[in-house]
């Protein structure tokens, strides 16, 4: 009796728990087949993600970078940049519609200006990792062991099989074919490992969904 | 001519000023409207220039002992104006969004009841996370309502939405799997062979099969041990999982980085320059 009266929706900290196993099982259920309970919750939930973004992404930004500096810091040039990109729902007008690529343009041009940067911090640094591990011992590396180095012929011996199997700047045959077919072989064990990872990734989010149904709304006891 | 006013004392001028911003910049349409599509272009490829060619000469300009050049004290406010014009896009997707549906309704299309659905949330979610990001600021007043509003739309619908949509991948990737693994092929069972090692090895059932029922060392290997030994002392379906991850998946991971590193830089060098006709 006292389960029962815990476990009906008789207030609003038990209701909103119900509300959210609803929710679960109504995508669930598109497990079975396509249905109109599905569709139902589907549409509410890109219009409830679409509605929150303007919260946080629209209106704080807005404040931060708009009104912030102009209002209380009285940086007044911020004033164009508001009007300037507004120039983007020109898009929908046929006569006006070429305005909005000024503002296109400029986050394009932005965007590839920074890859520069990204380039430099991202790639040359591992690069430069890479290209730094020890291939025999030396005075240099007096902490280097067999193990380690193995691991590094290892790492080299992939990454040059896999970066030929993505060389398509010539016809692959002969030997080339062969480090090539090594490579795509190489690539299988890492996206095989990327796979397993995903599925144990999702299968915490199964197992997070079960255990909110059993736990906060059947009120089971799971684990410890 | 100085960049800031007095909010406090000025704060007429501040009003003028982004008035007239606001009709200075919008009424420049018309103007550009006489411009050719020649002309029209070129403006476009300009900005696109100009803007890349900003930060490429942050970035390549010599430094001096504080690590800056002249350039570095106007990367912050470009981000932040990147940032604006970001969150301004957004606002335009979300208006494509409502446009659509909007259409739906009126025209009563073919299951346009969804589309009020879409609708109605949309709008309460958005009035609630408004008020939300406002309160947070101190510029409206935090009350009950918003609090058990928000909590009962973020908390208790959206989240459990996300988290269910999310968690059903969870079969679909179940299924695809078995469909690609039918496929008896080196690569499909190198792959598969990797992925079943990957998924036992990283939960407690991997630790189970090895160290409790085949009886392998969970311990590390200690110093000084032979390369039999430490082959002998790595042969955990945990251990053996990590060492995919590390240095079996790491190299190929890295490999593709790296070209879509080089592609992306070659990319980017080509939108820069306009080269990409269908942008800009």
């Amino acid at each position: 009796m006292e389960w029962l009266q815990n476990f009906l929706p008789l207030t609003f900290d038990r209701a909103v728990v119900w509300i959210g196993v609803l929710c679960t099982i109504a995508i669930y259920s598109l497990l079975y087949r396509e249905n109109p309970f599905y569709r139902f919750f589907e549409h509410m939930y890109i219009g409830l993600a679409a509605g929150y973004s303007l919260g946080p992404l629209g209106v704080d930004i807005l404040y931060r970078y708009w009104i912030e500096p102009i209002w209380v810091q009285g940086y007044w040039a911020w004033a164009f940049v508001v009007p300037f990109g507004l120039y983007l729902y020109f898009i929908y007008s046929e006569r006006y519609g070429w305005v909005s690529r000024l503002v296109i343009g400029l986050l394009i041009g932005a965007s590839a200006g920074l890859f520069f940067q990204e380039f430099s911090s991202r790639y040359l640094v591992q690069l430069n990792s890479t290209l730094q591990r020890p291939l025999w011992f030396s005075a240099s590396n007096p902490d280097l062991t067999v193990g380690n180095l193995i691991q590094n012929y290892i790492f080299l011996a992939i990454l040059l099989t896999v970066m030929t199997y993505f060389t398509f700047s010539y016809q692959q045959k002969g030997t080339v074919k062969g480090i090539a077919t090594a490579g795509r072989w190489f690539l299988m064990i890492g996206l095989g490992a990327i796979f397993g990872n995903t599925v144990m990734a999702r299968m915490a989010l199964l197992i997070g969904r079960a255990y909110y149904i059993l736990s906060d709304w059947l009120l089971i006891r799971v684990g410890g | 001519m100085t960049w800031q006013l007095n909010p406090q004392d000025q704060w007429l001028w501040i009003w003028a000023i982004v008035l007239g911003a606001f009709v200075l910049v919008l009424g420049l349409i018309p103007l550009l409207q006489v411009l050719p599509p020649r002309g029209r272009r070129a403006l476009v490829v300009g900005i696109t220039f100009l803007a890349g060619l900003f930060f490429a000469a942050e970035f390549f300009m010599p430094v001096n002992e504080e690590q800056k050049n002249m350039l570095t004290p106007a990367i912050q406010p470009a981000q932040n104006l990147l940032q604006l014009i970001g969150a301004l896009a957004l606002g335009l997707g979300t208006y494509g969004l409502v446009r659509l549906h909007l259409k739906n309704v009126v025209q009563k299309r073919t299951q346009w009841g969804y589309s009020v659905v879409l609708l109605v949330s949309f709008v309460t979610m958005a009035f609630f996370s408004i008020w939300n990001t406002l309160a947070e600021k101190e510029l409206a007043p935090k009350t009950p309502l918003l609090e058990n509003s928000f909590k009962l739309l973020f908390d208790f619908t959206l989240v459990q939405l996300d988290a269910a949509m999310f968690s059903l991948i969870a079969f679909y990737i179940f299924s695809a799997a078995y469909r690609a693994f039918r496929i008896r092929s080196i690569e499909a069972s190198i792959l598969m062979f990797t992925a079943m090692v990957v998924m036992i090895g990283v939960v407690p059932l991997g630790a189970y099969i090895s160290y409790d029922l085949m009886g392998f060392s969970a311990e590390p290997t200690p110093e000084g041990a032979s390369f039999v030994q430490m082959l002998v002392h790595n042969l955990g379906l945990p251990k053996v999982a990590n060492w995919i991850l590390t240095s079996l998946n790491a190299p190929a991971q890295r490999a593709i980085e790296f070209g879509v590193g080089i592609g992306g830089l070659a990319m980017a060098i080509r939108l820069w320059l306009s080269l990409e006709r269908g942008i800009t």
